[in-house]
């Protein structure tokens, strides 16, 4: 140590973690956060699991992952108006792990039936995910933090070195900086704290695009395929909701189908026009999509050239890294309209034949009659709007979910199969072929058309590994993203909604999105002749409104190409913005989605850290004052007395 | 530790400095000034013996040995400096005093000065060695060297800050007394005990060392203003002197 700046250094100890944060809702609020304005501070206490917590004074718990769930259930049991347990707990931090408790059980953070009050049936009891604990769901008056590896041993370090003095001060403690915004401001649902400003809606921009490229002015009135996956993910630590299988094993599959049919030539001559939708926001009330149907309604320019009537077959591509035994299911809801999803379903057979000399030798099964409906998709919103709309789901399970870890910090790249995924894509690509050929193409053509499975990869490791991340040379080719590491939380909506997207505003996950697709189908210059035969460079606009600025990054310009991609706005359709700002509105008749929807916002922070310290007890700091304060006096006295003995000593002399 | 624990720390330290200087000094705008210029003084021979040692720093530890040997001889050497400065001065004013026809500095005014003298130096060694250090002790967490689990770093540092802090300030006493009467025991006494103090706290430095170290540095403190009030008692008692050599007769003193 060196100096004082040193000293201060060596005092605090700042950690690595990813918080739980305060999330709200038409009824109220749920996520962690600090119980009041000001930092959470106790001695931090390790215990092995859930029930031998026991709390004589107020602690920092420091729990193994896989005591988590049985400690907030503990505490929800527990609940009394104020549980002593509850109230002892100053802030709660989660040790970082391998996976190493018993995986067979698995852990999902979301419910049972996952976003059940959207289900277009009944029977809102089914089990589709046997893991989930619904621990996200949960309002928690203290902070949570998992911890990075590295700190997870500092932290048990300190907890044991408190263990060893018998939690005699002075103590290890940690210091929890959690204070929410909506905390301070008193707003503890949606509506008030969107008045309030104390919050954000939860959103993003969801990606379409048209393969091929679409005359949006004067659109030819071809039948849409409408080809859908997700992007957004969630868990209880928003910053490491990785989604790999659910839902973004869809999202890759679909991409690398797009890769592969870009390829192919003479699709404008198809009956059927293609269109690819990626939605974001769907972990939060489907906003993503129940917005999109919003916009089609409202005729927007977000998505001028598509309109509801001429969305013919939908075709979503759900959970498919994990279908190990290469069978893929195709879900539908009994009132779909017959023959156009027969005609789906016999596509993706049709594709699954053509594949019977491929290594993988996918298989392509209808989901069991014995299930309630579809399982939690993107395409209940369209069955809401219209029960007979003629769309399937693709999973890689039949009855529950085959992902034990949906929704959780654990849905990683170890979670999914990168062969799986390529032979879903070609599955899925071959499938959107045949329909938009209205099932006429011949095997031949279908033959041809391949997935570049190290496109997967590749996809597999910007998206889902620290290394190389969003750095990757697939991302960097085409955007500059604005950090290394992503997660696939949706966030929350940080422009005006019906501003033109500022790419600055928009999450890196979806930019990526937006410039793959407009590069994949971007159209021959050759082939419109309106269009200046050199693709002239950008940075974000081009001249022509018909033309995209595609691959603009920070090292180089982008290109203007012709290709139909948009980004369209995601936000909960119960929300309008005015010129006051975000604002709730009144619910419509028959809008049960709507009724549904409990219109998620996330509040307003303004830092939020961890830091652990060793501090004294607080009678400790009033003694030393005390000796302070009797040092000075006495030597006030003592030095008055020996004046005044001096100099009676002196007029004595 | 919070705000209480910062204060107090630095009341320990600087407590009876502050009292010294609101009850004797304060009143004498001379006085004040001999503060500040023993201070300074003092901090020109710290920059002096840290740009001798800087090369040296950090350094194993049997380099605080050397170290503090020729820093205190360094700082014995401008204490002798300093008195013959103060002799200089003693001479001016007591020349001006008799041009303005008012009374010479009297035994009393002489041991103001060393007392202030002395409290220079005190209160600039509290405030580089310990007012510094304080900062963090201010804020909500405290620290704990390994070599002493007993106390925090503060209050170590507050305690010895204290004791040299009183050394100083009663060492000058005792100089002034014996540079100006030529007894060589008490002018050997003043180096002789900085030393021996300053080299006392390298008994911190051991496993558990500040039990004795910081006790140690008061009572080198404790020593010295005993043998400091020995000598002003001796120097003040009757028969060591004319009456108007010792005080002023009237209270209204131009000091």
């Amino acid at each position: 140590m060196r100096s004082v700046p040193d000293l201060e250094n060596a005092m605090y100890q700042s950690l690595q973690g990813y918080p739980c944060v305060r999330l709200l809702n038409v009824t109220g609020e749920l996520g962690c956060a600090n119980p009041g304005r000001t930092k959470a501070i106790a001695p931090i206490q390790r215990f092995q699991d859930a029930n031998s917590v026991q709390l004589s004074a107020p602690r920092t718990l420091l729990l193994p992952s896989s005591a988590l769930v049985g400690f907030l259930k503990r505490l929800e049991e527990a609940d009394g108006s104020s549980s002593s347990l509850e109230q002892q707990v100053a802030g709660l931090l989660i040790e970082y792990d391998n996976l190493s408790f018993p995986e067979v059980a698995g852990f999902s953070a979301d419910s049972i039936f996952p976003q059940a009050e959207f289900a277009p049936y009944d029977t809102k009891s089914y089990q589709w995910n046997p893991t989930g604990s619904g621990i996200m769901y949960r309002r928690l008056n203290f902070p949570v933090f998992l911890l990075h590896k590295n700190s997870t041993d500092d932290v048990q370090a300190l907890a044991a070195k408190n263990e060893r003095v018998g939690f005699k001060y002075p103590l290890n403690v940690a210091e929890f900086n959690a204070v929410m915004r909506t905390t301070k401001a008193g707003t503890h649902t949606t509506e008030s704290c969107l008045r309030e400003n104390s919050c954000l809606p939860l959103g993003g921009y969801s990606v379409w695009s048209a393969l091929p490229a679409m005359n949006v002015s004067s659109p030819t009135g071809k039948p849409i395929v409408l080809a859908i996956a997700s992007m957004d993910s969630s868990s209880f630590f928003h910053d490491v909701a990785p989604g790999a299988d659910s839902p973004l094993s869809g999202m890759l599959a679909l991409l690398a189908a797009v890769d592969a049919l870009a390829e192919m030539g003479g699709l404008e001559t198809l009956k059927k026009q293609l269109v690819f939708l990626v939605l974001t926001g769907e972990s939060f009330g489907y906003l993503g999509s129940r917005q999109f149907l919003a916009q089609l309604k409202s005729d927007s320019n977000f998505v001028m050239g598509l309109n509801a009537t001429s969305i013919y077959q939908v075709l979503e591509v759900g959970s498919i890294g994990q279908a190990y035994d290469s069978t893929f299911y195709v879900h539908k809801q009994a009132s779909a309209a017959t023959t156009p999803t027969l005609q789906i379903l016999n596509a993706l057979k049709a594709a699954a034949v053509s594949l019977k000399d491929s290594t993988s030798k996918p298989q392509v099964k209808p989901a069991s009659p014995s299930n309630p409906g579809i399982p939690p998709s993107s395409l209940m919103s369209f069955v809401h709007k219209d029960p007979t709309t003629a769309g399937v789901v693709l999973e890689e399970f039949d009855t529950i979910f085959k992902n034990k870890f949906y929704h959780s910090q654990y849905d990683d790249a170890s979670n999914i199969n990168v062969e799986v995924i390529a032979s879903a894509a070609s599955l899925v690509a071959r499938a959107l072929y045949m329909l938009a050929s209205d099932n006429t193409a011949d095997t031949t053509i279908l033959k041809s058309i391949q997935v570049n499975v190290s496109l997967v990869e590749a996809m597999v490791g910007c998206l889902f590994h620290q290394e190389p991340g969003m750095t990757c040379e697939l991302v960097k080719s085409l955007m500059t993203p604005s950090q290394g590491f992503t997660t696939h939380y949706v966030g929350v909506f940080q422009q005006e909604p019906s501003a033109i997207p500022d790419p600055y505003y928009i999450e890196d996950t979806s930019r990526f999105v937006w410039n793959f697709l407009a590069d994949r189908t971007e159209l021959n210059r050759k082939e419109w002749k309106k269009f200046s035969a050199q693709n002239e460079e950008c940075t974000d606009a081009c001249k022509n409104p018909e033309e995209v600025c595609v691959a603009s990054t920070a090292d180089h310009k982008g290109r203007c190409i012709v290709s139909t991609t948009r980004y369209v706005p995601a936000f909960s359709p119960r929300l309008g913005y005015e010129s006051s700002g975000w604002q709730l509105l009144p619910l419509e008749t028959g809008d049960t989605m709507g009724a549904a929807d409990p219109v998620y916002t996330e509040s307003f922070w303004s830092t939020i850290g961890l830091q652990v310290y060793l501090q004294e007890s607080s009678w400790f700091d009033e003694m030393v004052l005390f000796l302070g304060v009797s040092i000075t006096a006495f030597s006030f006295f003592a030095i008055i007395c020996t004046k005044a003995v001096f100099q009676k000593r002196l007029k004595r002399a | 530790m919070t705000g209480a624990g910062g204060i107090g720390y630095a009341l320990i330290a600087l407590g009876p400095a502050f009292s010294l200087f609101v009850t004797v000094i304060a009143s004498k705008p001379f006085l004040i000034l001999t503060v500040l210029g023993s201070a300074m003084m003092w901090l020109v021979s710290l920059i002096a013996c840290g740009l001798l040692w800087r090369a040296f720093l950090p350094g194993a530890v049997w380099v605080f040995l050397p170290l503090l040997i020729t820093v205190v001889a360094i700082q014995e050497a401008v204490r002798i400096y300093y008195w013959h400065l103060y002799l200089k001065i003693e001479d001016f004013l007591n020349k001006l005093a008799t041009k303005v026809s008012k009374q010479q500095l009297v035994a009393t005014d002489k041991i103001q000065i060393a007392i202030a003298s002395g409290l220079g130096h005190g209160i600039a060694h509290s405030v580089f060695f310990c007012l510094s250090l304080l900062t963090p002790a201010f804020g909500p967490a405290t620290y704990y060297v390994d070599s002493c689990v007993h106390m925090p770093l503060f209050l170590v540092a507050a305690f010895t800050a204290l004791g040299f802090l009183l050394l100083h300030t009663f060492s000058m006493v005792i100089a002034f007394n014996a540079l100006a009467g030529d007894k060589r025991s008490h002018q050997l006494f003043v180096p002789v005990m900085h030393l021996c103090a300053a080299l006392l706290t390298l008994v911190n430095l051991l496993p558990g060392g500040c039990i004795a170290g910081v006790p140690l540095t008061l009572m080198c403190a404790v020593v010295t203003m005993a043998v400091a009030g020995k000598i002003v008692w001796d120097k003040t008692g009757s028969g060591s002197g004319d009456l108007n050599s010792l005080h002023r007769v009237h209270s209204a003193s131009r000091l």
